[in-house]
């Protein structure tokens, strides 16, 4: 699973070589997901101010995260034919490099099957599934308690409240018919660690740019050293292994696992305006500080330490 | 503060405490500055490298720690590091230097160092421990669910309000949205409390209290060493029907005699379901 075919931009960059500026097809799949979440945030706030029934949020859903995903995907193919496919794949590829992809793809498969089996999940603290149920037996966004399915006495937090996930997974259940307790467990848990191995495929090929010695390579053991990684990382709550093979419902996950490397790629790449849709999406699915996440956090720690860098070399180079 | 403090300290303690991947990743730091393997990704190590003293050092951990809202624990500051990226990117920055090469008797060195590569990541994890409890959970859930299935086929109206022991408690809400409970999940996870501002009465207390004893039933209680409030089997009752209740299960090993009273103080008669006593109140 490779997703490091380039294309041409989509996002403004500044100052950078060509290299850096490239994008990936990876690159659309994240963005896709990050338009989906804001639409569903829309629909959700539309839905709790003006105290619409989920049936007319699933259908106004519906229509947006489709009309939206054709739409990326035209730009997808637009870009695609304007700037035709570059020739990086038609180069010769070593044994190594094979034996390294062979090892990521059994060990993705296999926890694409852990994942797919749905019934080893970590439920602690979460109350996604209760509160996708309560929505849709009360056919209603949060109008009650769904801990007791009894009326609210004294309410809830509204920056809780104003988090979309739980009517992103109400509206896929009542549009496609699937089992909530399939879409929360098994369904976005799968569609979750797919979209990780796409983020993971696109900083693979930040980190090791297509002109240096040995990228292919490097890239293949980047993604099959990450792959183990999240193996080893099953044994603690709270590690990315843990949170994206027991819980990749949570927007913690999505968070850490597909947001926070694409936004790493994205500050490796400086393209500034992408960084802005990771802080935003970060807001719509976890609680953050009035919006302030870690997305925030990551790219402006990522653009002080860049600026320190640049400095750095511009001294030493002075010096010399 | 002090509290503040001491939650970073045992925050740290406890997130090195299972398995080791945050030494793995110390270690590949401390390979990728000593080497200066890393010149071209320069701003991510320098920026992980900080990340990784913040979340150690107590004082800025507190700071994150406030920061990320009081919702999350110690751990949760940690995603500011991008712990599986930069070991990944280590590893495969360290493979190719030292372990990527087979030509011209290259193996001879390479093959063990990729055997000692593999068993330091394997090192890091605690095999088995996480897998085994979900797995027991896994069928504790299935279990609860088929309870719960039978009992929404048995009763016909459109909405239960069940009060049974925990494990079925548990995983009503997320079977079915026609269950109603007099206390939900939140009783005894604690952390969803934050999810609302809504409390529960003393009485909804007492009632979880009495079926935690019921279910303990078989096991040594004694109401000195718990320090717990007890009720009698009449006052659950009539605490249960104030909230709502309609049907109840009690568990297979409770005492003929309990049965009796709940029987007498509910004005409703015991059936047997899935190996627990399953009484519903009639109007």
């Amino acid at each position: 699973m490779h997703v490091c075919t380039e294309w041409k931009i989509l996002g403004k960059t500044f100052g950078k070589d060509k290299e850096l500026s490239k994008n990936y097809l990876g690159d659309f799949v994240i963005l896709g997901i990050i338009v989906i979440i804001g639409l569903t945030e829309v629909v959700h706030l539309t839905a709790l101010f003006l105290g619409w029934s989920l049936a007319r949020c699933s259908v106004l859903w519906g229509g947006l995260a489709g009309a939206a995903v054709l739409g990326v995907l035209i730009v997808f193919l637009y870009q695609r034919r304007k700037e035709g496919r570059k020739s990086e794949r038609s180069r010769e590829k070593s044994v190594a490099e094979g034996i390294l992809y062979a090892v990521f793809a059994i060990l993705v498969t296999a926890q694409f099957v852990f994942v797919c089996r749905g019934d080893v999940t970590y439920h602690e603290g979460d109350m996604t599934l209760e509160t996708v149920q309560s929505f849709l037996g009360a056919d209603g966004i949060y109008r009650v308690n769904p801990m007791t399915g009894a009326p609210y006495t004294a309410g809830m937090p509204f920056r809780l409240k104003i988090l979309c996930l739980p009517t992103l997974y109400a509206c896929i259940s009542r549009i496609t018919g699937l089992e909530p307790d399939f879409v929360v467990r098994t369904l976005i848990p799968m569609i979750t660690l797919v979209s990780c191995y796409v983020s993971f495929g696109v900083l693979a090929g930040s980190l090791f740019p297509a002109e240096d010695k040995g990228a292919g390579r490097k890239r293949a053991c980047f993604l099959a050293a990450a792959a183990l990684i999240f193996w080893v990382g099953i044994y603690r709550y709270g590690m990315d292994g843990f949170q994206l093979l027991y819980c990749g419902w949570r927007g913690v996950t999505i968070r850490n696992c597909v947001l926070i490397p694409w936004l790493v790629s994205l500050c490796i790449r400086k393209k500034w305006i992408s960084m802005l849709l990771c802080i935003l999406a970060e807001a719509c699915i976890v609680w953050t500080l009035y919006g302030c996440g870690w997305c925030l956090f990551i790219a402006l720690g990522m653009a002080a330490a860049g600026l320190y860098c640049r400095k750095r070399e511009e001294k030493s180079l002075r010096e010399r | 503060m002090a509290e503040l403090l001491r939650n970073a300290w045992m925050g740290w303690r406890d997130y090195t405490g299972d398995g080791k991947l945050a030494a793995l990743l110390l270690a590949v730091l401390v390979f990728l500055w000593l080497t200066r393997r890393w010149k071209r990704q320069g701003v991510l190590v320098l920026y992980t490298s900080v990340a990784v003293f913040c979340c150690i050092l107590p004082f800025s951990a507190v700071f994150l720690m406030l920061y990320q809202t009081k919702f999350y624990d110690y751990e949760w500051i940690w995603s500011i590091v991008p712990l599986t990226v930069i070991i990944a990117y280590g590893i495969a920055v360290f493979w190719t230097e030292y372990c990527g090469e087979y030509k011209n008797g290259g193996w001879r060195k390479s093959v063990p160092l990729n055997i000692f590569l593999l068993t330091v990541i394997l090192l890091c994890a605690n095999p088995g421990r996480n897998l085994a409890d979900g797995i027991d959970k896994a069928e504790e859930r299935q279990y609860a669910q088929a309870v719960l299935k039978q009992l929404a086929t048995t009763l016909p109206e459109d909405y239960i309000c069940l009060w049974a022991p925990r494990e079925i408690m548990e995983y009503a809400r997320e079977t079915d949205s026609m269950f109603r409970l007099p206390y939900g999940r939140n009783m005894w996870d604690a952390s969803l409390n934050a999810y609302a501002y809504d409390v529960y009465d003393e009485g909804t207390g007492l009632l979880y209290q009495w079926m935690m004893q019921a279910e303990a039933a078989g096991e040594e209680y004694t109401e000195a060493d718990s320090g717990e409030k007890t009720i009698t089997v009449e006052e659950a009752a009539a605490y249960a029907m104030e909230a709502g209740v309609n049907c109840v299960l009690l568990p297979g090993n409770v005492e003929a005699e309990v049965i009796n009273r709940m029987e007498k103080a509910l004005g409703a008669e015991v059936q047997s379901l899935e190996g627990y006593y399953m009484l519903i109140c009639q109007e």
